[in-house]
Protein backbone atom coordinates (compact mmCIF):
# COMPACT_ATOMS: atom_id res chain seq x y z
CA UNK A 1 0.00 0.00 0.00
CA UNK A 2 1.12 3.51 -0.98
CA UNK A 3 2.40 5.52 2.22
CA UNK A 4 -0.09 7.82 1.21
CA UNK A 5 -2.93 6.02 1.69
CA UNK A 6 -1.62 5.00 4.86
CA UNK A 7 -1.27 8.34 6.05
CA UNK A 8 -5.12 8.59 5.28
CA UNK A 9 -6.09 6.55 7.50
CA UNK A 10 -4.14 7.71 10.46
CA UNK A 11 -5.75 10.67 9.37
CA UNK A 12 -9.34 9.35 9.03
CA UNK A 13 -8.48 7.64 12.46
CA UNK A 14 -8.83 4.20 11.72
CA UNK A 15 -6.55 1.74 13.25
CA UNK A 16 -6.05 -0.37 10.01
CA UNK A 17 -3.01 2.52 9.90
CA UNK A 18 -1.60 0.82 12.42
CA UNK A 19 -2.02 -2.59 10.33
CA UNK A 20 -0.96 -1.35 7.16
CA UNK A 21 2.56 0.25 8.62
CA UNK A 22 3.03 -3.23 10.22
CA UNK A 23 3.17 -4.96 7.20
CA UNK A 24 4.86 -2.71 5.10
CA UNK A 25 7.71 -1.19 7.68
CA UNK A 26 7.41 -3.45 10.28
CA UNK A 27 10.29 -6.09 9.58
CA UNK A 28 12.01 -3.21 8.99
CA UNK A 29 11.39 -1.53 11.93
CA UNK A 30 11.83 -4.33 14.27
CA UNK A 31 15.19 -5.12 12.89
CA UNK A 32 16.39 -1.94 13.52
CA UNK A 33 15.12 -2.05 17.28
CA UNK A 34 16.56 -5.63 17.73
CA UNK A 35 20.00 -4.28 16.50
CA UNK A 36 20.10 -1.47 19.29
CA UNK A 37 18.60 -3.75 22.00
CA UNK A 38 19.47 -7.37 20.82
CA UNK A 39 16.44 -8.61 22.62
CA UNK A 40 13.35 -9.55 20.49
CA UNK A 41 10.90 -9.12 23.08
CA UNK A 42 11.95 -5.65 23.70
CA UNK A 43 12.11 -4.88 19.95
CA UNK A 44 8.86 -5.59 19.81
CA UNK A 45 7.95 -3.01 22.65
CA UNK A 46 9.81 -0.74 21.21
CA UNK A 47 8.18 -0.76 17.97
CA UNK A 48 4.58 -1.08 19.20
CA UNK A 49 5.47 2.23 21.07
CA UNK A 50 6.54 3.68 17.73
CA UNK A 51 3.24 2.63 16.19
CA UNK A 52 1.60 4.38 19.04
CA UNK A 53 4.29 7.81 18.83
CA UNK A 54 3.10 7.39 15.02
CA UNK A 55 -0.77 7.17 15.81
CA UNK A 56 -0.38 10.11 18.75
CA UNK A 57 1.90 12.35 15.71
CA UNK A 58 -0.36 11.78 12.80
CA UNK A 59 -2.35 13.90 12.05
CA UNK A 60 -1.46 16.90 12.43
CA UNK A 61 2.01 16.02 11.44
CA UNK A 62 1.93 14.48 7.65
CA UNK A 63 5.41 12.57 7.62
CA UNK A 64 6.85 12.51 3.98
CA UNK A 65 8.77 9.68 3.52
CA UNK A 66 7.32 7.67 6.34
CA UNK A 67 9.26 5.06 6.40
CA UNK A 68 12.34 7.57 7.61
CA UNK A 69 9.84 8.67 9.53
CA UNK A 70 8.81 5.55 11.64
CA UNK A 71 12.69 4.00 11.44
CA UNK A 72 13.68 7.38 13.21
CA UNK A 73 10.74 7.04 16.07
CA UNK A 74 11.68 3.04 16.33
CA UNK A 75 15.32 4.09 16.60
CA UNK A 76 14.99 7.02 19.23
CA UNK A 77 12.39 4.63 21.41
CA UNK A 78 14.98 1.87 21.55
CA UNK A 79 17.68 4.04 22.06
CA UNK A 80 16.14 5.45 24.97
CA UNK A 81 15.26 2.03 26.35
CA UNK A 82 18.89 1.30 25.71
CA UNK A 83 20.46 4.40 27.56
CA UNK A 84 17.91 3.10 30.44
CA UNK A 85 19.50 -0.18 30.81
CA UNK A 86 22.75 0.80 30.08
CA UNK A 87 23.92 -0.59 33.33
CA UNK A 88 23.30 -4.04 31.96
CA UNK A 89 24.91 -6.71 29.74
CA UNK A 90 26.32 -4.75 26.44
CA UNK A 91 26.34 -7.29 23.87
CA UNK A 92 23.94 -5.63 21.07
CA UNK A 93 25.35 -4.99 17.34
CA UNK A 94 24.22 -1.09 18.20
CA UNK A 95 27.35 -1.65 21.17
CA UNK A 96 29.96 -3.12 18.78
CA UNK A 97 28.87 -0.66 15.98
CA UNK A 98 29.14 2.19 18.63
CA UNK A 99 32.29 0.91 20.06
CA UNK A 100 34.30 1.09 16.55
CA UNK A 101 32.87 4.87 16.24
CA UNK A 102 33.83 5.73 19.94
CA UNK A 103 37.66 5.43 18.79
CA UNK A 104 37.44 7.84 15.91
CA UNK A 105 35.39 10.29 17.57
CA UNK A 106 37.63 13.74 18.22
CA UNK A 107 36.58 14.87 21.91
CA UNK A 108 37.65 18.03 24.26
CA UNK A 109 37.43 17.64 28.26
CA UNK A 110 35.59 21.29 28.18
CA UNK A 111 32.12 21.12 27.85
CA UNK A 112 31.89 24.28 26.19
CA UNK A 113 33.70 23.35 22.81
CA UNK A 114 31.18 20.47 22.28
CA UNK A 115 28.94 21.05 19.23
CA UNK A 116 25.52 20.18 19.56
CA UNK A 117 23.79 17.21 17.84
CA UNK A 118 22.18 18.82 15.63
CA UNK A 119 24.89 20.41 14.03
CA UNK A 120 26.74 17.20 14.17
CA UNK A 121 24.10 15.96 11.98
CA UNK A 122 24.84 18.66 9.16
CA UNK A 123 28.57 17.49 9.55
CA UNK A 124 27.63 14.03 9.12
CA UNK A 125 25.39 14.79 5.89
CA UNK A 126 28.22 16.84 4.68
CA UNK A 127 30.54 13.94 4.98
CA UNK A 128 28.44 11.69 3.70
CA UNK A 129 27.99 13.63 0.46
CA UNK A 130 31.56 12.88 -0.44
CA UNK A 131 31.38 9.24 -0.20
CA UNK A 132 30.11 7.08 -3.42
CA UNK A 133 26.44 5.78 -3.22
CA UNK A 134 27.60 2.57 -1.87
CA UNK A 135 30.06 3.54 1.24
CA UNK A 136 27.63 6.13 2.34
CA UNK A 137 24.94 2.94 2.45
CA UNK A 138 27.30 0.81 4.32
CA UNK A 139 28.34 3.76 7.23
CA UNK A 140 24.22 4.18 7.31
CA UNK A 141 23.40 0.45 7.23
CA UNK A 142 26.31 0.13 10.44
CA UNK A 143 25.61 3.51 12.32
CA UNK A 144 22.22 4.63 11.58
CA UNK A 145 20.22 0.91 11.13
CA UNK A 146 23.27 -0.96 13.58
CA UNK A 147 23.65 -3.99 11.30
CA UNK A 148 26.02 -6.73 11.50
CA UNK A 149 28.53 -6.94 9.16
CA UNK A 150 26.91 -10.22 7.80
CA UNK A 151 23.76 -8.10 7.11
CA UNK A 152 25.41 -5.24 5.09
CA UNK A 153 27.68 -7.56 3.07
CA UNK A 154 24.29 -9.33 2.21
CA UNK A 155 22.77 -6.49 1.29
CA UNK A 156 25.21 -4.23 -1.00
CA UNK A 157 26.89 -7.88 -1.90
CA UNK A 158 30.36 -7.75 -0.85
CA UNK A 159 32.22 -10.09 1.49
CA UNK A 160 32.01 -9.56 5.13
CA UNK A 161 35.89 -8.64 5.13
CA UNK A 162 35.40 -6.18 2.73
CA UNK A 163 32.31 -4.79 4.14
CA UNK A 164 35.21 -4.81 7.58
CA UNK A 165 37.59 -2.44 5.47
CA UNK A 166 35.38 -0.35 3.86
CA UNK A 167 33.96 0.74 7.18
CA UNK A 168 37.53 0.59 8.79
CA UNK A 169 38.52 3.13 6.20
CA UNK A 170 35.16 5.15 6.11
CA UNK A 171 35.61 5.62 10.21
CA UNK A 172 39.37 7.20 9.28
CA UNK A 173 38.13 9.46 6.99
CA UNK A 174 35.71 10.58 8.91
CA UNK A 175 38.34 11.20 11.87
CA UNK A 176 40.78 13.34 9.58
CA UNK A 177 37.20 14.97 8.30
CA UNK A 178 36.18 16.01 11.65
CA UNK A 179 40.03 16.76 12.87
CA UNK A 180 40.57 18.67 9.63
CA UNK A 181 37.45 20.78 10.65
CA UNK A 182 37.86 21.12 14.38
CA UNK A 183 34.91 19.25 15.40
CA UNK A 184 35.00 18.00 18.72
CA UNK A 185 32.16 15.84 20.08
CA UNK B 1 28.84 11.39 26.28
CA UNK B 2 30.35 11.52 22.90
CA UNK B 3 29.09 8.18 21.83
CA UNK B 4 25.44 9.34 22.74
CA UNK B 5 25.78 12.05 21.15
CA UNK B 6 27.19 10.71 17.73
CA UNK B 7 23.95 8.35 18.22
CA UNK B 8 21.40 11.46 18.58
CA UNK B 9 23.04 13.07 15.48
CA UNK B 10 22.55 9.87 13.53
CA UNK B 11 18.85 9.80 14.83
CA UNK B 12 19.00 13.56 12.79
CA UNK B 13 20.25 13.41 9.60
CA UNK B 14 18.63 13.65 6.96
CA UNK B 15 15.46 11.22 6.10
CA UNK B 16 17.18 10.76 2.50
CA UNK B 17 20.20 9.25 3.79
CA UNK B 18 17.65 6.54 5.78
CA UNK B 19 15.64 5.86 2.59
CA UNK B 20 18.43 5.49 0.08
CA UNK B 21 20.47 2.76 2.52
CA UNK B 22 16.75 0.68 3.62
CA UNK B 23 16.12 0.14 -0.38
CA UNK B 24 19.69 -0.11 -1.48
CA UNK B 25 20.40 -2.27 -4.16
CA UNK B 26 23.38 -3.74 -5.23
CA UNK B 27 24.44 -2.85 -9.23
CA UNK B 28 26.05 -6.13 -8.99
CA UNK B 29 24.36 -8.74 -11.34
CA UNK B 30 22.91 -11.62 -10.91
CA UNK B 31 23.44 -14.44 -13.46
CA UNK B 32 20.62 -14.97 -15.68
CA UNK B 33 19.75 -18.33 -16.51
CA UNK B 34 20.59 -17.21 -20.34
CA UNK B 35 23.89 -16.85 -19.02
CA UNK B 36 23.85 -20.36 -17.74
CA UNK B 37 22.12 -21.65 -20.38
CA UNK B 38 25.85 -20.42 -22.21
CA UNK B 39 28.24 -21.40 -19.49
CA UNK B 40 26.72 -24.60 -19.92
CA UNK B 41 27.00 -24.81 -23.06
CA UNK B 42 30.67 -23.64 -23.20
CA UNK B 43 31.74 -26.50 -20.41
CA UNK B 44 29.96 -28.77 -22.38
CA UNK B 45 32.08 -27.97 -25.18
CA UNK B 46 35.23 -27.61 -23.25
CA UNK B 47 34.64 -31.02 -22.30
CA UNK B 48 33.78 -32.55 -25.59
CA UNK B 49 36.81 -30.72 -27.34
CA UNK B 50 39.03 -30.60 -25.00
CA UNK B 51 42.17 -32.25 -26.70
CA UNK B 52 40.65 -30.11 -29.95
CA UNK B 53 40.62 -26.66 -27.97
CA UNK B 54 43.80 -27.38 -25.84
CA UNK B 55 46.34 -25.26 -28.60
CA UNK B 56 43.76 -22.86 -29.18
CA UNK B 57 42.52 -22.22 -25.58
CA UNK B 58 43.88 -18.49 -25.74
CA UNK B 59 41.29 -17.58 -28.31
CA UNK B 60 38.95 -17.10 -25.49
CA UNK B 61 40.64 -13.57 -24.02
CA UNK B 62 37.76 -12.72 -21.67
CA UNK B 63 36.60 -14.31 -17.68
CA UNK B 64 33.13 -14.57 -16.89
CA UNK B 65 32.27 -13.67 -12.74
CA UNK B 66 30.54 -15.72 -10.62
CA UNK B 67 28.40 -12.37 -10.41
CA UNK B 68 27.95 -12.30 -14.61
CA UNK B 69 30.39 -9.16 -15.37
CA UNK B 70 32.76 -10.57 -18.00
CA UNK B 71 36.32 -8.74 -18.67
CA UNK B 72 37.18 -8.73 -21.50
CA UNK B 73 40.95 -8.48 -22.94
CA UNK B 74 41.75 -7.06 -26.35
CA UNK B 75 44.88 -8.79 -28.23
CA UNK B 76 47.32 -5.56 -28.63
CA UNK B 77 50.33 -5.56 -30.81
CA UNK B 78 52.54 -4.23 -28.26
CA UNK B 79 53.34 -3.58 -25.01
CA UNK B 80 56.47 -1.28 -24.00
CA UNK B 81 59.01 -3.00 -21.92
CA UNK B 82 60.12 -0.10 -20.07
CA UNK B 83 56.76 0.59 -17.90
CA UNK B 84 57.81 1.28 -14.87
CA UNK B 85 60.55 4.01 -14.87
CA UNK B 86 59.66 6.48 -12.46
CA UNK B 87 61.77 9.84 -11.90
CA UNK B 88 63.15 8.45 -8.87
CA UNK B 89 65.65 12.03 -8.55
CA UNK B 90 62.52 14.18 -6.73
CA UNK B 91 61.21 11.46 -4.74
CA UNK B 92 61.59 9.55 -1.42
CA UNK B 93 61.13 5.70 -1.68
CA UNK B 94 59.74 4.05 1.64
CA UNK B 95 58.85 0.07 1.66
CA UNK B 96 55.31 -0.31 2.33
CA UNK B 97 54.72 -2.12 6.47
CA UNK B 98 52.60 -5.01 6.54
CA UNK B 99 49.64 -3.01 8.42
CA UNK B 100 50.05 -0.36 5.95
CA UNK B 101 49.69 -3.24 3.32
CA UNK B 102 46.79 -4.59 5.02
CA UNK B 103 45.14 -0.95 5.27
CA UNK B 104 45.58 -0.46 1.67
CA UNK B 105 44.91 -4.23 -0.03
CA UNK B 106 43.22 -6.25 2.50
CA UNK B 107 43.95 -9.86 2.32
CA UNK B 108 45.55 -9.69 -1.08
CA UNK B 109 49.15 -10.54 -0.35
CA UNK B 110 50.83 -7.21 -1.77
CA UNK B 111 54.54 -6.35 -1.19
CA UNK B 112 55.82 -3.22 -2.87
CA UNK B 113 57.22 -0.13 -2.46
CA UNK B 114 55.84 3.61 -2.26
CA UNK B 115 57.26 6.74 -3.95
CA UNK B 116 56.80 10.38 -2.45
CA UNK B 117 57.25 13.63 -3.55
CA UNK B 118 60.43 15.09 -1.81
CA UNK B 119 59.08 18.39 -0.93
CA UNK B 120 55.33 17.97 -0.14
CA UNK B 121 55.96 14.12 1.25
CA UNK B 122 52.55 13.69 -0.45
CA UNK B 123 52.23 9.78 -2.24
CA UNK B 124 53.15 9.47 -5.85
CA UNK B 125 53.28 5.94 -6.89
CA UNK B 126 53.71 2.56 -5.48
CA UNK B 127 55.31 -0.47 -7.02
CA UNK B 128 54.87 -3.87 -6.00
CA UNK B 129 53.66 -7.33 -6.63
CA UNK B 130 50.82 -9.49 -5.96
CA UNK B 131 52.35 -12.98 -5.55
CA UNK B 132 53.71 -13.03 -9.21
CA UNK B 133 51.31 -9.85 -10.18
CA UNK B 134 52.70 -6.92 -11.13
CA UNK B 135 50.75 -3.62 -9.38
CA UNK B 136 51.27 -0.30 -9.50
CA UNK B 137 49.10 2.28 -8.09
CA UNK B 138 49.68 5.79 -9.19
CA UNK B 139 48.02 9.07 -7.97
CA UNK B 140 46.06 11.70 -10.16
CA UNK B 141 47.95 13.44 -12.71
CA UNK B 142 51.29 11.36 -11.92
CA UNK B 143 52.43 9.52 -15.36
CA UNK B 144 53.81 6.07 -13.23
CA UNK B 145 52.77 3.52 -15.58
CA UNK B 146 54.19 4.72 -18.82
CA UNK B 147 52.66 1.65 -20.73
CA UNK B 148 52.88 1.75 -24.13
CA UNK B 149 50.38 -0.37 -26.07
CA UNK B 150 49.70 -0.23 -29.56
CA UNK B 151 46.77 -1.98 -30.31
CA UNK B 152 43.27 -1.65 -29.58
CA UNK B 153 41.90 -1.71 -25.87
CA UNK B 154 38.38 -3.21 -24.76
CA UNK B 155 36.20 -1.09 -21.29
CA UNK B 156 34.70 -3.85 -19.73
CA UNK B 157 32.52 -3.16 -16.21
CA UNK B 158 33.26 -5.13 -13.64
CA UNK B 159 31.67 -4.49 -10.21
CA UNK B 160 30.59 -0.99 -11.75
CA UNK B 161 34.10 0.10 -12.41
CA UNK B 162 35.45 0.40 -16.15
CA UNK B 163 38.40 -2.01 -16.98
CA UNK B 164 40.72 -1.54 -19.70
CA UNK B 165 42.21 -4.81 -20.57
CA UNK B 166 44.57 -6.33 -22.86
CA UNK B 167 46.92 -9.13 -23.87
CA UNK B 168 50.09 -9.37 -25.93
CA UNK B 169 52.18 -12.23 -27.28
CA UNK B 170 55.48 -11.83 -27.40
CA UNK B 171 57.63 -14.45 -30.44
CA UNK B 172 58.83 -17.53 -29.79
CA UNK B 173 62.04 -17.86 -28.12
CA UNK B 174 64.32 -20.59 -28.24
CA UNK B 175 62.43 -23.47 -27.00
CA UNK B 176 59.59 -22.80 -29.38
CA UNK B 177 57.63 -21.37 -26.26
CA UNK B 178 55.16 -17.51 -26.49
CA UNK B 179 54.70 -15.32 -23.55
CA UNK B 180 51.53 -14.04 -23.03
CA UNK B 181 51.05 -10.83 -21.10
CA UNK B 182 47.89 -9.90 -19.48
CA UNK B 183 47.29 -6.31 -18.39
CA UNK B 184 44.43 -4.14 -16.59
CA UNK B 185 44.41 -0.64 -15.65
CA UNK B 186 41.08 0.65 -13.96
CA UNK B 187 40.26 3.95 -11.45
CA UNK B 188 39.79 3.42 -8.20
CA UNK B 189 38.48 7.10 -6.81
CA UNK B 190 41.05 8.89 -7.73
CA UNK B 191 44.18 6.13 -8.07
CA UNK B 192 44.92 4.93 -11.45
CA UNK B 193 46.06 1.21 -11.16
CA UNK B 194 47.64 -1.10 -13.10
CA UNK B 195 48.13 -5.09 -13.12
CA UNK B 196 50.06 -7.59 -15.34
CA UNK B 197 50.55 -10.96 -15.43
CA UNK B 198 52.50 -13.02 -17.53
CA UNK B 199 53.28 -16.84 -18.02
CA UNK B 200 53.99 -19.07 -21.25
CA UNK B 201 51.11 -19.68 -23.76
CA UNK B 202 50.41 -22.83 -22.83
CA UNK B 203 49.37 -21.83 -19.15
CA UNK B 204 47.70 -18.43 -20.57
CA UNK B 205 44.08 -19.63 -19.02
CA UNK B 206 45.77 -19.48 -15.71
CA UNK B 207 47.16 -16.37 -16.39
CA UNK B 208 44.20 -14.56 -17.41
CA UNK B 209 42.09 -15.77 -14.49
CA UNK B 210 44.61 -15.15 -11.95
CA UNK B 211 45.02 -11.49 -13.19
CA UNK B 212 40.66 -11.24 -13.62
CA UNK B 213 40.42 -12.49 -10.10
CA UNK B 214 42.89 -9.75 -9.02
CA UNK B 215 41.23 -7.26 -10.83
CA UNK B 216 37.78 -7.97 -8.97
CA UNK B 217 39.34 -8.29 -5.28
CA UNK B 218 40.85 -4.82 -5.84
CA UNK B 219 37.47 -3.48 -7.32
CA UNK B 220 36.03 -5.01 -4.24
CA UNK B 221 37.82 -3.69 -1.80
CA UNK B 222 37.33 -0.12 -2.83
CA UNK B 223 39.65 2.92 -3.31
CA UNK B 224 42.98 1.95 -1.25
CA UNK B 225 43.62 4.93 0.85
CA UNK B 226 46.97 5.96 -0.31
CA UNK B 227 47.09 9.27 1.35
CA UNK B 228 47.31 7.55 4.92
CA UNK B 229 50.18 5.91 3.80
CA UNK B 230 53.86 8.50 4.54
CA UNK B 231 57.28 8.19 3.57
CA UNK B 232 59.62 6.44 6.45
CA UNK B 233 62.62 8.74 8.59
CA UNK B 234 66.05 7.81 7.64
CA UNK B 235 67.05 5.97 10.38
Amino acid sequence: MDDEKIIEMFFARSEQAIKELDIKYGKLCHKLAYNILGSHSDAEECVNDAYLGAWNAIPPAKPNPLQAYICKIVRNISLKLYYKREAAKRSSTYDIAMSEIEEVLPSLNTVEDEIEARELARIIEDFLETMTAENRVIFMLRYAYSDTYADIAKRVGLTEKNVSVRLSRIRQKMKQYMIEREIYI
Amino acid sequence: MNIKKFSEAMSEVDDKYYIESANYQPKRKKISSVKWGAMAACLCLAVVGAFMFRNVSLSNHEVTFDNGDILVFAKSDSVGSEQFEVKRSDMDVSALTSSEIKLLFNELPVSGVAYFDKDSGQFVAFEGNINNILLAVTAPGEIFADTIIDGKETISEIEGTAVSAGYFLTDKNSKGERTVIYYASFKLGKYELYVEHAGIESNGDSVKTELADTVQVLISNGEPDMGSISVKPTE
